[in-house]
């Protein structure tokens, strides 16, 4: 992470931390994946100490909430926790997926995301996806930070995901993923197709192939203030040291 | 050998894609196909036909709690009576930072939650032998029918199951537990391999080269 005592101008510094502090906050940063231990999910949150700032949100697996908020408890700031259900194919039932939610709202998880069922989309069953999401958007919408949907867009036509949006616009859906990671990445295309076809209504989350400052920045931009990537840190460390070169501080 | 094909490792499913799944087991002559839990409507056209129905549960990350693992076992028996018997996904990560309790329990509850037999899914290729001596150990005593080597899902940054693991796992399986290979099998070779290890199930990936189409 940026050391901050190289600065020389102090005043620069603070307002440039400030500013970072604001950026990471956008993004969300953690660690998750079957063979995760303890030791590798500890060693992420010191890492995410050092910099004294918070992400949107922690990700992490459910056996790990109690010793994550644990290890935060002495922290600087608040920093939520986020959950994923059924991830990342959504194949998990319906009842499934609503078992889980209730868990995560009851050990006191902050954000989640869940995947739809990948099946239902790539079959065009889309009355079956509004359903699913109805049913998650009813029960929990109003429980956590953010319930995001997820879907495939990288392995979907421009037709699917319009239709899949549509299904998630008439079950009362505000967020959407649109890709999980694990190899599927976002672009900056699927975004724009969804802004355009369903102007101002969703709270677009991008995910996965995010690696440079300038992607986070152009998601911004694009009206995305919800961005999953695994270099969030590094991206940050490009983001103080840009905005340093701008104000004059290095 | 028992062998199954598989598409749960792969992101692209549709319902006629499931179909072409058991059309391939028949071709093919597989004894059974293993399909997420959201397949089993389609599953449900092919009862009858010859092929059984293995389900997925927790697949792939495994880290759902235990109950909420018996949880879908059972939403699954009450939404289909498809499932022949059930592959869950076991918490690695978890049981590697030294929680062989709560391996115990997924494994307890899981295999009581319904009478068919129940296989847990692992990464053993990631374990020590200590970890598979203790792993094997608890399925014996909580009644698991089988291991599987690896979740075979490519996304993962993780060391592959192979061949070894196979051999690995059948030094503390003590034929009481079946062992069941699951990877990346590309030539018939491999899969002998995988059997002369002592391998009792292969689960092999439909889009593999060797699955006749």
């Amino acid at each position: 992470m940026f050391d901050f005592s190289t600065v020389q101008d102090k005043e620069t510094a603070a307002k440039v931390f400030e500013e970072a502090k604001e950026f990471l906050s956008l993004c969300h940063f953690g660690l998750q994946g079957i063979t995760r231990t303890e030791d590798d999910v500890r060693k992420v949150v010191g890492k995410l100490k050092e910099t004294k700032m918070a992400p949107l949100a922690f990700d992490t697996e459910m056996q790990f909430v109690p010793m994550v908020r644990e290890l935060f408890s002495d922290y600087c700031c608040k920093v939520r926790l986020h959950c994923a259900v059924s991830y990342p194919m959504g194949r998990l039932l319906p009842a499934s997926k609503m078992h889980a939610l209730d868990r995560l709202r009851a050990i006191g998880v902050d954000d989640v995301c869940v995947c739809l069922d990948w099946q239902a989309v790539f079959s065009g069953r889309y009355k079956d996806i509004e359903n699913e999401a109805r049913q998650i958007v009813e029960e929990f919408q109003d429980d956590f930070y953010r319930v995001a949907l997820v879907i495939p867009a990288t392995l979907m036509s421009d037709t699917q995901i319009i239709e899949t949006c549509r299904a998630l616009d008439a079950a009362g859906t505000v967020s959407v993923k649109v890709n999980p990671g694990a190899t599927l990445g976002v672009s900056f295309e699927e975004v724009a197709l969804i802004r355009r076809n369903f102007p101002n209504r969703f709270d677009i989350h991008p995910s996965g192939n995010i690696r440079t400052l300038s992607d986070v920045l152009r998601y911004r931009e694009m009206g995305c203030n919800n961005i999953h990537t695994a270099a969030a840190l590094e991206i940050t460390d490009d983001f103080i040291v840009k905005k340093l070169k701008e104000y004059g501080g290095i | 050998m028992t062998t199954i094909l598989t598409n749960i490792p792969n992101y692209y499913v549709s319902d006629e894609n499931c179909e072409n799944l058991y059309y391939k087991a028949i071709a093919n002559q597989a004894d059974a196909v293993l399909i997420g839990p959201s397949s089993m409507k389609t599953g449900e056209k092919f009862r009858g036909r010859g092929v059984k129905t293995c389900v997925s549960i927790s697949y792939p990350a495994g880290t759902a709690s235990p109950d909420l693992k018996a949880q879908e076992i059972l939403d699954c028996e009450d939404s289909s009576g498809i499932a022949d018997m059930y592959f869950v996904t076991a918490a690695a990560g978890y049981f590697m930072s030294g929680h062989e309790e709560n391996l115990r329990e997924e494994m307890r509850l899981c295999a009581g939650s319904v009478r068919k037999p129940v296989y847990f899914i692992t990464e053993a290729a990631e374990m020590t032998e200590e970890d598979l001596e203790k792993m094997c150990r608890i399925a014996c005593e909580e009644k698991v029918r089988g291991i599987v080597t690896s979740t075979a899902f490519l996304p993962y940054d993780v060391k592959r199951a192979t061949a070894a693991e196979v051999s690995r796992l059948k030094r503390y399986a003590h034929d009481v537990l079946k062992v069941a290979a699951f990877g990346q099998f590309h030539t018939l070779d491999e899969v002998e391999e995988a059997e002369n290890a002592g391998a009792d199930i292969i689960i092999l990936n439909e889009s593999c080269e060797i699955v006749k189409v």
